[in-house]
């Protein structure tokens, strides 16, 4: 407990705007979890702040494994597993690339390497739209059109490099060069100081990679919807299955549930790596 | 991942030497075909399953990718992107005028050997099959037939309001509205996006203008007709209309309006044939004691209609063909129809098939088609994509919509609409 | 033995130049490559698919005698101007509040944060309905005894445009607070104390010493939040579908739209090309900037 002089009214001018822009910032989350306790009946009757009459989990259990989605009756929960099934892979495989990449703009310069670098960074700014057709033309061609992986996880490498390569550039740059240098005057080679000197000193980065990536391909939409077909889609794709629709019947309720269960994984990531992503950031990503 | 990267090499230097859009002949593994559609959610994908299921029945693998969003935008990005991917779909959900832009690119398939199983020339009325038709060839099979000039009521609440009989002209709905508004209720649940006001305008401009003048408009885009006091009055009456919308469901889709008609909070609701299935979702049957349907007032000898459809693409094998040709003529088979329309509120295309089992809104539907076609009051909906392409569509919406969100006069609202229109135009 | 290790380190060179080559592949093939198809692209008369039809500018002439293509920037600007200047004012502003030894403060980081968690789509929805006067924020506040409160800019063409502000600041105001409070942590505590023991007042201490310390930080902050302003669609897809009419359209709704659904792709890819000029102009000082301090 502190003492009421240290608890004076900055401290409460603190923690009263800390908690209005809380509200505001849940604000709609609670709107959508009452949503999802409601019955379509209730709904349509109350307020949109209003509290349910009771907790009925039947919009949920409804949007996990019975609500009509494309070609099946079976919930969101196939779709969950193919945004594991694509997530997992593409977010390894764009980190691991990026960290080499960032490895060698920053101690294995070679001539105009920094170029390549300014010219990489505009891939963090291209349009998505862009690519859809021609990217769809080069998937056609090489045989992976359509499916999760490699098709719909290859574009979420290539467009995600261009962010893991800043991130770990920005980061390696701080670690003194002097340590490389003396690295391979003991005769360490390009992949043994990668991994006895650059690797052991990376977990923050490594996280805050790893967050973002998961973070950008798990929420992706675009990609999604236009690179998978058959059942392969990802959750976020099934999910707009279900809410764009526009002469059908809505169901606002399970909507906001499956909306909820899909956002599950992203969430679980902040509550449990948050705090690293603070911690990665605050090591180098920041720091230009 | 550097084999990859090698035959993408391969491939950068194959785009840049072949260059452009070809569609090239892939050999298939998989003998499904893929029907590209956006009916994703509620009764519209049962009834797909329900496709899927009767084709399966018949030996030939359906691929159901439904893609919800914007309309059928969402489908149309996932049409153009298989086309760049070699991997041609069987069918793909395209309506309306639309279908001839799709004729023009050569890559839809004949399916008259379906038509002519199916007797389409004579079972299907000729203002759904000139859509279906390619330089006379069929290209396409029609799915459902849907009007859109409803007016939906409470008949409770008419009651209550001292109306003994829904409104059959336009003073009357007039009066109506004003009753309504005095007994305590909403008269008119609506408004909203461009989208659910087009659809409100679909109906006030055949009222005002006829038949004539409503297709000298949306499919001719006659500057004369659409500059015109004709149009002026048309936007009086959305006015008129407007006013008796409370402004604050403007954020709420058309479901939230047929709900508060069928809660006994709203007394009328103009929309499309599509609401039968929202009312039958909320365990109110249209044309039973507690909702009516009526023709939209002065427009009983009229109808509005939109037609749901599927292109279909040349396949590069016999099987595919076979295939492809044995859809068709599921989609416009009598069992397949009588099952979906029930389901999606609207009648068969069939003409020849005996509405058993459906409400009393969709029976009135088939008998008042029946009339307007004797009566030349077929009209299609230019709401709907159904009257001409897609930028004149966009500009008459976009331009109902900055007149209903806005304080625009009527006369400057159908100035601008003509110069929109005429613009949109140009831009094809 | 220098000559051993001059000889190594030539190997490991190569190595370091094979294994950056995938990515350089990619980038010219799928960045570039790419471009320069959309550039080809915006010169064809390209309709419902794309055809090698050339027509010269006629899509730029097109565009830019577009109504709504104006819109669409002028609603760049506005939207991109406000979201850029009150996410990063804000999510300051946040994680200077945090930096003050809050209680809880990783339980408030998760509150600001977790709306970069939900799909765009239904939290489109979420916003939509509290945007609503019918039944949202306007109605509650009346309910609460202000009959004459309003709050309908999600109906009025010329307002629409600010609650696609809201609800992107919303979105992703946390994460600008994580990347300002990483720095805020970067800030060495040497120099803080020197200037409380000068006697300087906390609110001097950030604005003369810890501030101009972050320019970095701003650095980062601004090109990812000029980036997703630039980008952003599926949120205005969701919460306003661009409309009403089209007074919410944005530069990538409206290449998206003509593109895909109207089918006039040429006009599409010229407004795409335009989207990417915007970004170059706002990207290239930000690099100019940042090889200056790698040099």
């Amino acid at each position: 407990m502190r003492t009421s002089s240290a608890f004076g009214p900055r401290r409460w001018l603190i923690y009263g705007l800390l908690t209005v822009a809380a509200v505001f910032f849940l604000l709609p989350f609670y709107v959508m979890l009452v949503t999802a306790f409601k019955t379509m009946p209730e709904i349509y009757s109350t307020g949109i702040l209003a509290l349910p009459d009771s907790l009925n989990f039947s919009a949920w259990i409804h949007a996990w494994s019975a609500a009509t989605i494309g070609a099946a009756s079976e919930g969101i929960h196939g779709y969950f597993l193919n945004s594991f099934i694509l997530v997992i892979p593409a977010v390894i495989i764009s980190t691991a690339i990026g960290a080499f990449n960032g490895y060698i703009l920053t101690h294995w310069r070679f001539r105009g390497s920094n170029i390549f670098f300014y010219m990489l960074l505009l891939g963090t700014i291209i349009p998505f739209q862009i690519v859809l057709l021609p990217m769809a033309w080069v998937e056609g061609r090489i045989g992976i059109a359509g499916t999760l992986v490699p098709g719909l996880m290859m574009v979420h490498v290539i467009y995600g490099l261009a962010f893991t390569t800043l991130f770990f550039r920005n980061y390696y740059v701080g670690i003194p060069h002097d340590l490389i240098k003396a690295a391979r005057v003991d005769g360490a080679g390009f992949f043994s100081i990668f991994f006895r000197i650059m690797l052991p000193v990376s977990t923050p980065i490594i996280m805050v990679t790893a967050i973002w990536q998961f973070t950008m391909i798990w929420n992706n939409f675009l990609f999604g919807v236009v690179f998978t077909q058959g059942g392969q889609q990802p959750v976020t794709v099934a999910i707009n299955d279900l809410v764009d629709t526009v002469t059908s019947v809505h169901m606002w309720n399970v909507d906001m549930a499956a909306a909820i269960f899909a956002a599950l994984p992203t969430l679980l990531v902040y509550l449990i790596a948050g705090k690293y992503f603070v911690r990665g950031l605050t090591a180098g990503a920041v720091k230009g | 991942m550097k084999s990859m990267h090698k035959k993408m090499l391969a491939v950068c230097i194959g785009l840049a030497i072949g260059g452009g859009f070809s569609v090239p002949a892939m050999a298939d593994s998989a003998p499904s075909l893929s029907v590209i559609n956006w009916w994703t959610a509620g009764s519209e994908a049962k009834a797909m399953h329900v496709l899927v299921q009767m084709m399966k029945a018949k030996g030939v693998n359906i691929q159901n990718d439904a893609i919800a969003g914007g309309g059928g935008a969402q489908a149309r990005t996932i049409l153009k992107t298989r086309l760049m991917e070699g991997q041609i779909p069987g069918a793909a959900q395209i309506k309306g005028v639309e279908i001839q832009q799709w004729g023009h690119t050569g890559l839809l398939a004949n399916i008259d050997a379906a038509a002519q199983a199916g007797n389409w020339d004579k079972n299907v009325p000729a203002v759904v099959n000139d859509y279906m038709k390619y330089k006379g060839n069929y290209v396409a099979a029609p799915m459902d037939l849907h009007r859109l000039n409803w007016l939906w009521y409470n008949r409770a609440i008419l009651k209550k309001a001292g109306i003994s009989a829904a409104p059959q002209s336009w003073p009357e709905l007039m009066t109506d509205l004003a009753k309504v508004k005095k007994a305590g209720y909403i008269p008119m649940a609506g408004g909203g996006n461009g989208w659910m006001i087009a659809t409100e305008f679909d109906p006030i401009a055949l009222e005002t203008g006829g038949p004539t003048w409503y297709k000298d408009v949306f499919v001719k885009l006659d500057p004369k007709a659409i500059d015109s006091p004709t149009m002026v009055k048309a936007l009086e009456r959305l006015r008129a209309i407007e006013a008796y919308t409370p402004k604050s469901l403007a954020g709420r889709t058309w479901n939230f309006d047929t709900a508060l008609v069928a809660h006994g909070k709203a007394a009328f609701q103009i929309m499309g044939d599509w609401a039968n299935g929202q009312f039958e979702f909320l365990h109110v049957t249209p044309g039973g004691p507690q909702v009516g349907c009526v023709a939209f007032p002065g427009t009983a000898k009229e109808f509005i209609y939109n037609v749901d459809s599927f292109i279909f693409f040349r396949q590069n094998t016999p099987a595919k063909r076979a295939a492809e040709i044995k859809l068709a003529e599921t989609m416009v088979s009598p069992k397949f129809q009588l099952l979906f329309n029930k389901y999606k509120g609207s009648i068969p295309d069939l003409m020849n098939v005996s509405l058993n089992g459906y409400n009393a809104c969709q029976k009135k539907s088939r008998a008042q088609f029946l009339v307007a076609r004797k009566e030349n009051g077929l009209v299609p909906s230019f709401s709907q994509n159904m009257s001409t392409y897609g930028p004149p569509t966009g500009a008459f919406i976009d331009s109902l919509d900055k007149f209903y969100t806005s304080n625009e006069t009527p006369q400057a609202a159908a100035a601008a609409m003509a110069k929109r229109v005429e613009v949109a135009k140009s831009q094809d | 033995m220098p000559f051993m290790n001059a000889e190594f380190s030539g190997r490991d060179r190569w190595m370091a130049k094979l294994v950056l080559s995938p990515t350089i592949l990619a980038a010219t093939f799928f960045i570039y490559g790419f471009i320069l198809w959309t550039i080809w692209l915006s010169l064809t008369r390209s309709t419902i698919l794309p055809s090698n039809h050339f027509v010269g500018l006629a899509n730029y002439y097109d565009l830019f005698g577009s109504s709504r293509w104006w819109r669409s920037l002028s609603n760049l600007g506005i939207f991109g101007g406000l979201y850029v200047v009150i996410s990063v004012g804000l999510g300051l502003g946040l994680a200077i509040l945090l930096d003050q030894r809050v209680k809880a403060e990783r339980l408030y980081q998760v509150v600001f944060l977790y709306p970069m968690a939900l799909s765009a789509v239904v939290t489109g929805v979420a916003w939509r309905w509290l945007l609503d006067p019918g039944f949202g924020i306007q109605a509650i506040v009346r309910s609460m005894g202000f009959p004459h409160f309003a709050f309908a800019w999600i109906d009025d063409p010329d307002m629409a445009i600010y609650t696609v502000v809201i609800a992107a600041v919303w979105q992703t105001t946390g994460f600008m607070m994580a990347i300002f409070l990483a720095g805020l942590r970067g800030v060495s505590p040497e120099i803080v104390k020197a200037a409380q023991i000068d006697g300087a007042s906390t609110g001097r201490i950030y604005l003369r010493v810890i501030l101009p310390s972050l320019a970095p930080t701003f650095f980062v902050a601004l090109v990812l939040s000029v980036g997703l302003a630039i980008k952003s669609f599926g949120l205005i897809i969701a919460l306003t579908g661009g409309g009403p009419g089209y007074s919410t359209n944005v530069p990538s709704i409206f290449m998206y739209v003509f593109s895909f659904q109207r089918g006039e792709m040429g006009v599409g890819a010229a407004s795409a090309l335009m989207m990417l000029v915007i970004m170059m102009i706002f990207v290239l000082p930000f690099l100019y900037l940042d090889s200056r301090r790698q040099a």
